[in-house]
């Protein structure tokens, strides 16, 4: 009589027994005929569940889901979000942010991303960026000078942080991090910043594109 | 173009056989195992910002597979219990009975989907993807333990068929 267990025969065709136990069950594997014929057939349960997977792999997958990913485009969605709703993991400034701003800076000329979506996105809305960034759109004013600017906020994994960018001279004039909420053009008066209903936004929108879509 | 987005498809693609595999191990039922399938993928696809490159991404799959299955398909299929004192013993008279004129592959399905979902799944983690204990410990979120004793049971319901 022997006291192995299905548990540690099934251990033991896995391999997964210390050596010490591995080489007692192979001893004893030596001497039984009837411990050899339960390690067999719990061997043979295993290629039935072979078999039973394997016969899936001559079906062929389901028709479109090979093109469904391949189709599949990391920039095709745009979420609509409720006002001032964050994402959990968001907690600061986007460094990815501050480098972009620094480049829309210094080449004004062609429209970036960024540029579209606050051209075109209502307050409210995110924008899936690239894997990395969301931009949520938060608000419109209209500054001190009348301009017309709005107020987002670029989440990455590890942080959030809200900036601001004026439509000037045909182009947005981006503000970096932090500084949105005290930015004041030059020679500004003292006249304070007037927020803008949707309405209002919507028509600065559409004055936007039509502006745009011209030049 | 985005890198990391094509390394994901890349990724998903690849991943296809062994997630339908796994799908199966879930269902024990074909059309449901595509269904679970199609279901994985359009997740995948509307998660694919989680991804990062160099990571378990099948056991990311793997999870995403089983926490749908869980959350909403499982519950169109009552009859099928996650308690493991439920697992049903066979009887290799009543089978061999009832699927005596059945081809050998009709038997080894029917014996298969004899088996609890937790059984098959964790058979098939182990004996038919080749994961270690502890990988299919990560993938089910159970102790190793666990995955060494369901793995004697269902392997000792298949053999009892036998």
């Amino acid at each position: 009589m022997h006291t192995i267990s299905d548990e540690q025969l099934s251990a033991f065709i896995d391999k997964a027994l210390p050596d010490s136990e591995m080489h007692h069950i192979n001893n004893l594997l030596a001497e039984s005929a009837e411990l050899r014929e339960r390690l067999h057939k719990l061997q043979q349960a295993d290629e039935m569940a072979r078999q039973f997977f394997a016969s899936q792999d001559d079906i062929p997958l389901p028709a479109g889901l090979l093109e469904q990913i391949q189709a599949h485009r990391p920039e095709a969605e745009v979420v609509q979000f409720q006002p001032r709703v964050r994402w959990p993991w968001a907690i600061a400034a986007s460094v990815v942010l501050s480098v972009g701003l620094v480049w829309q800076l210094l080449s004004p000329a062609a429209y970036t991303a960024t540029d579209r979506a606050l051209l075109s996105m209502s307050s409210g809305s995110v924008k899936i960026m690239n894997a990395e960034e969301r931009l949520e759109i938060t608000r419109s004013e209209l500054n001190s000078a009348g301009q017309f600017c709005r107020y987002f906020i670029v989440h990455t994994p590890a942080r959030s942080e809200e900036s601001s960018a004026c439509w000037q001279g045909e182009q947005w004039l981006y503000h970096p991090p932090g500084s949105s909420r005290q930015y004041q053009p030059a020679g500004a008066s003292e006249q304070p910043a007037q927020s803008l209903s949707a309405d209002e936004e919507e028509r600065w929108l559409r004055n936007l594109s039509q502006q745009t879509q011209a030049d | 173009m985005n890198i990391q987005h094509q390394n994901f498809q890349q990724q998903l693609l690849a991943a296809l056989p062994a997630i339908r595999r796994y799908c199966l191990a879930l269902t024990a039922q074909q059309h449901s195992a595509d269904d679970l399938l199609q279901a994985t993928v359009e997740r995948a696809l509307a998660r694919w910002q989680q991804y990062q490159a160099d990571t378990h991404f099948d056991r990311w799959l793997y999870r995403l597979c089983r926490n749908l299955w869980i959350d909403t398909m499982r519950r169109e299929k009552p009859s099928d219990s996650l308690d493991e004192e439920h697992d049903t013993v066979l009887s290799s008279s009543n089978l061999a009975e009832q699927y005596e004129t059945h081809t050998t592959l009709a038997r080894v399905q029917a014996h298969m989907q004899q088996l609890s979902e937790v059984l098959r799944t964790t058979l098939y983690l182990v004996a038919v993807e080749g994961h270690s204990y502890q990988e299919a410990a990560d993938i089910m979120e159970v102790p190793v333990g666990t995955i060494m004793s369901r793995l004697a049971r269902a392997r000792q319901q298949l053999s009892l068929a036998l």
